[in-house]
């Protein structure tokens, strides 16, 4: 208030002075410079200042952050925000005095510098007015040695003594502290450089069980029971599941939880999956926990307990992903493929998917083909379901394919299958698919071949019909029997034996009436139209089922029919060769049905006949055909031009991992002798575990069996550590029940096997 | 410089190396120290379209190579077993293709086990429904990024001859048959970095299918390719 009033008073002297003399303005440039030189070194004090002050804050935080995690061991979920927010706090101080020497103004350093240096005695504030005159000349010449005379810097001072031995204390103690406890500041440098990584584990690599080879291993304190809950994937609706061990089995896409308790001497418990990817591990009262998503390549998580800034335990849990398996889809109806003869009636379609989570989606998709040779036309699509019902589980999908309303034409080919898919967001592979159906409309030139089977396939689920030969052989040993046997028991079995000529009999009749009818004539499917025809007789269409069999039977029965075709039915005259194997089979049924086996088996025979020569009937091929030549390998040989074959060189494959299958046996064998000897390293055996765990080619289960036995050597156990590293040791040989199959595996069939062999052999 | 020392040096060198450390399908069409030529037999479509590739493919890896290859090729059925003794087998067609339950068993199997099957689309059409569903059933069997674009330095083209541009184009890629395209690339699943399906929609099987004893009309034979699959499928 002082310093205000001074000033007041002195700029009205000056103003009233300037009122009197209205003359030229008088500049003050010592006034300005003084004014400079006082902001500048009022900027460096304070600058200088907020520096230390950071760094004082700094190193304060770390002392008392670093004292804190060693005697409370810090959660990382703590560490890594204060690794950010620490330092932008130790900031503030530096951004605050930034923020002043922006904002402050030619007014206040004025002040400040009339109030710091009494030497001025109001005069820079006088000075920097503006004024003309005599009277400003005059003030000028009085104040000139004074401005002239200040030292901006007794308006500033440094003060920075007491800042500056602070920081310096701190860094003593820090220092002295270091040097007095070098692992526990190796511990915490490494702890917040990397807060989610385990302070021992080398990044890449599994450092901590080499650096342990050959330490004692059991002067500190081991996992104990480690716990594991597996939550299922939600799409499963399967609960939670519990237990204890190294060895976990759980679907891909599940949650496994593991637990286990803390003791003391431990400052941290890290986690790694077995790829190296570091796993979040919790604490909490007296206990930790850890959480991974089994992914379908996840081998195992390797549990690392740190004490005295090195490895104190390792602890190594195999998981085993089971992938979830697509759902079953079957297609029930149509139960084959078929060839129809007209594209007419209804094919009724029936599927079933069947999937432990439940089916989610069920379709029904078709390609229709259309044209030959080397031109193709396709369309394909989805046919909704008429009808979908059955639980989620067990989902059943009907529809009735209209053939016409299809619009097929002759020589079209249709495929049809099921798709279905669960609930599975990580499925892979895509979804489930059925067998394929082929409906093929028959073409008019195909009709006449008898090999090319134009009919309703048979119903799934029916016994399946003999085949001539079988009978014929059956009722060889019918007569055989014949005289041991009673009338009834005669007349019963010979009965028996002409149902099933029966049956075959029909199934040709099949191929007569599907020509006939145009599309199915049995079963569930309808009559189609009229069949074109070529003389003149009423079409085949207006027959029926039952008319075109008595119309066949009608044939058999009249000796010129298979000697006459001019007057025949078309349906006759087109299935000539199956209706004389419908006659003879006819025969050889009513011989039968009288228990005359003898009189039967002359007709069997030539249906048998006509059968064979039937299906030695050459097949028509649209190009012709085609005789693949045999080359002759030896004279052909060495005779093309090699001029320009450079082949490049190949590299062959090591052999890797039959190699180090034979090598992980040894190192077993070699653990197993030592066990017996009691001189078993803990920390060897754990360093095995880790490197079998980061193969993909050996299998999580010996890992598994390698860190237990290790445990068990820690634990004093030698009669169980040996039992382990024995199983171990039986699952590394192939040839053994339940062992560990080779890398390719086993064939049933022998000839493949030494296939693979030899193929193994090559890359060797 | 390709000297004839070279040349003769080369072919020594494959006649003998390559015959010790082949083999396959004894009882088959072959001895056991004999490869043989197999075609896939699938349900769904028409397998039988290019019955005079294996033929001249046979008859051109005797030409070039010291390979002990059968006479004859074989028809094997995709859903059996019997695959398995076949390292190599050609699989064509113009019709759909699903594989049935079988079929998809073994075919993974087949391929992840160390198998070579070579795809080749007889429509040479993009659109076509073969590579439709050819492309999409490797996907439901392999992934569906599995089937990846084989770059031009693949050991492919350099197996035995070399193909420093990629695939040679077909005759009837150039003639405009087809989606008139001449498709610049092969496709491949790789099974531990080695090719295990080989996917082509530029119609070798339209382009190899003629009599063996025709090449010699040809001022370049354009079987040469085959070579260079079968040789890369039967040493990598």
């Amino acid at each position: 208030m002082q310093t205000e009033f001074s000033r007041g008073a002195r700029a009205g002297e000056a103003n009233h002075c300037m009122d009197n003399t209205l003359s030229q303005p008088v500049t003050f440039p010592e006034a300005e410079r003084l004014l400079r030189g006082v902001r500048r070194a009022w900027r460096q004090a304070t600058l200088g200042r907020a520096a230390l002050e950071s760094l004082l804050l700094l190193l304060a935080t770390i002392l008392l952050l670093g004292a804190a995690d060693l005697l409370l061991t810090l959660p990382v979920a703590v560490r890594v925000p204060l690794r950010v927010a620490v330092p932008l706090l130790c900031l503030v101080p530096l951004l605050r005095a930034v923020y002043r020497a922006a904002a402050m103004d030619d007014g206040r350093i004025v002040l400040l510098a009339e109030e710091r240096i009494p030497a001025l005695q109001n005069r820079l504030a006088t000075a920097r007015s503006p004024s003309s005159g005599a009277l400003a000349a005059r003030f000028r010449r009085e104040a000139a040695p004074h401005l002239t005379a200040a030292r901006p810097r007794d308006a500033a001072p440094w003060k920075l003594q007491r800042l500056a031995t602070a920081c310096l204390a701190l860094v003593l103690i820090l220092a002295g502290a270091a040097a007095a406890f070098p692992q526990s500041a190796a511990v915490l440098v490494q702890r917040w450089r990397d807060p989610a990584a385990a302070p021992v584990i080398a990044r890449g690599g599994l450092l901590p069980f080499a650096r342990l080879s050959g330490e004692p291993g059991d002067v500190l304190p081991g996992f104990g029971e480690i716990r594991w809950t597996v939550q299922p994937p939600a799409y499963t609706g399967l609960p939670p599941r519990s237990g204890a061990g190294e060895s976990i089995s759980a679907l891909v896409g599940s949650r496994v939880t593991l637990t286990g308790a803390t003791t003391p001497a431990w400052e941290a418990v890290v986690a790694r999956t077995a790829a190296g990817d570091p796993v979040t591990v919790a604490g909490g009262s007296g206990g930790w926990s850890a959480e991974v998503v089994v992914g379908a390549s996840t081998r195992g998580v390797i549990v690392t307990a740190v004490a005295g800034g090195d490895t104190s335990a390792t602890r190594l849990l195999a998981i085993t992903p089971t992938p979830d398996q697509p759902p079953r889809v079957l297609l029930q109806q149509p139960a084959e493929d078929m060839v129809l003869a007209r594209p007419a009636g209804r094919i009724p379609i029936l599927a079933r998917a069947d999937d432990d989570f439940g089916v989610v989606r069920l379709g029904l998709s078709y390609i229709l083909s259309r044209g030959g040779g080397e031109s193709f036309a396709f369309e394909e699509g989805e046919w909704q379901w008429s009808r979908l019902s059955g639980p989620a589980k067990q989902r059943v999908g009907e529809y009735s394919l209209d053939l016409s309303a299809a619009g097929l034409r002759p020589g079209d080919v249709l495929h049809i299958r099921a798709v279905a898919a669960d609930g599975n967001p990580q499925a892979r592979l895509g979804e489930a698919v059925s067998e394929t159906r082929i409906i093929r409309i028959a073409n008019p030139d195909e009709q006449e071949l008898v090999t090319t089977p134009i009919g309703v396939p048979p119903e799934a689920g029916r016994n399946p019909v003999l085949s001539q030969r079988m009978l014929i052989l059956l009722t060889e040993k019918l007569l055989e029997r014949a005289p041991g046997l009673g009338r009834a028991a005669l007349l019963e079995e010979a009965n028996d034996l002409a149902f099933e000529q029966q049956r075959l009999r029909e199934r040709i009749g099949e191929q007569i009436f599907t020509r006939s009818g145009g599309g199915l004539a049995l079963g569930t499917a309808a009559v189609g139209a009229g069949e074109e025809h070529e003389h003149g007789e009423s079409p085949a269409a207006a027959l029926t089922p039952a008319e075109v069999l008595e119309a066949a039977e009608a044939a058999a029965r009249a000796s010129e029919a298979l000697g006459h075709t001019h007057d025949e039915a078309p349906v006759i005259a087109v299935s000539r060769p199956l209706i004389a194997i419908f006659n003879a089979m006819y025969a050889a049924e009513r011989e039968l049905r009288q228990a005359a086996m003898a009189g039967s088996l002359p007709h069997q025979h030539r249906a048998l006949e006509l059968l064979k020569a039937a299906q030695q009937t050459e097949r028509v091929y649209a190009r012709g055909r085609v005789q693949v030549p045999v080359v002759d390998v030896a004279a052909i040989r060495g005779s093309g031009d090699v001029a320009d074959a450079r082949p490049a060189a190949r590299q062959p494959s090591t052999g890797r991992v039959l190699d180090q299958r034979t090598e992980w046996r040894a190192t077993v064998e070699r653990a197993i002798s030592r066990a017996g000897d009691g001189a078993l390293d803990p920390n060897e055996l754990d360093a095995f575990a880790a490197r079998l765990l980061a193969d993909p080619a050996a299998p999580p289960q010996l890992a598994a069996l390698i860190s237990r036995a290790a445990g068990a050597v820690r634990g004093k156990q030698r009669a169980t550590a040996a039992e382990l590293l024995l199983e171990a040791n039986r699952t590394l040989r192939p040839d053994e029940e339940g062992g560990w199959a080779s890398p390719l595996p086993r064939l049933a069939d022998p000839r493949a096997a030494e296939y693979f062999s030899r193929l193994r052999e090559i890359r060797r | 410089m390709t000297t004839p020392w070279n040349r003769r040096l080369r072919r020594c060198t494959l006649f003998l190396l390559v015959p010790l450390c082949l083999g396959s399908g004894s009882g088959s069409g072959g001895t056991s120290s004999e490869v043989v030529f197999a075609t896939a037999q699938y349900t769904s479509g028409d397998w039988d379209s290019a019955l005079l590739v294996p033929a001249n493919l046979i008859h051109s890896l005797a030409k070039y190579t010291g390979i002990q290859v059968a006479p004859e090729g074989v028809t094997v059925d995709l859903g059996s077993p019997r695959i398995f003794r076949y390292p190599f087998i050609f699989l064509t067609g113009h019709l759909p293709v699903r594989f049935t339950a079988d079929e998809t068993r073994n075919l993974r199997a087949y391929v992840q086990r160390g198998g070579f099957l070579f795809i080749d689309d007889h429509n040479h059409d993009i659109d076509g429904a073969f590579h439709k569903t050819a492309v999409r059933e490797l996907a439901r069997l392999f992934g569906s990024d599995a089937l990846r674009p084989v770059p031009d330095t693949s050991p492919l083209y350099s197996s035995f001859f070399r193909f420093p541009d990629g695939p040679p184009t077909t005759s009837h890629e150039l003639n405009g048959w087809g989606d008139n395209l001449v498709h610049d690339d092969l496709y491949a699943v790789q099974v531990n970095g080695r090719i295990g399906v080989l996917y082509s929609n530029k119609d070798y099987s339209s382009e190899w299918n003629y009599h063996p004893q025709n090449q010699r009309f040809q001022s370049v034979d354009n079987t040469r390719f085959g070579v260079n699959i079968l040789v890369y499928a039967l040493t990598r």
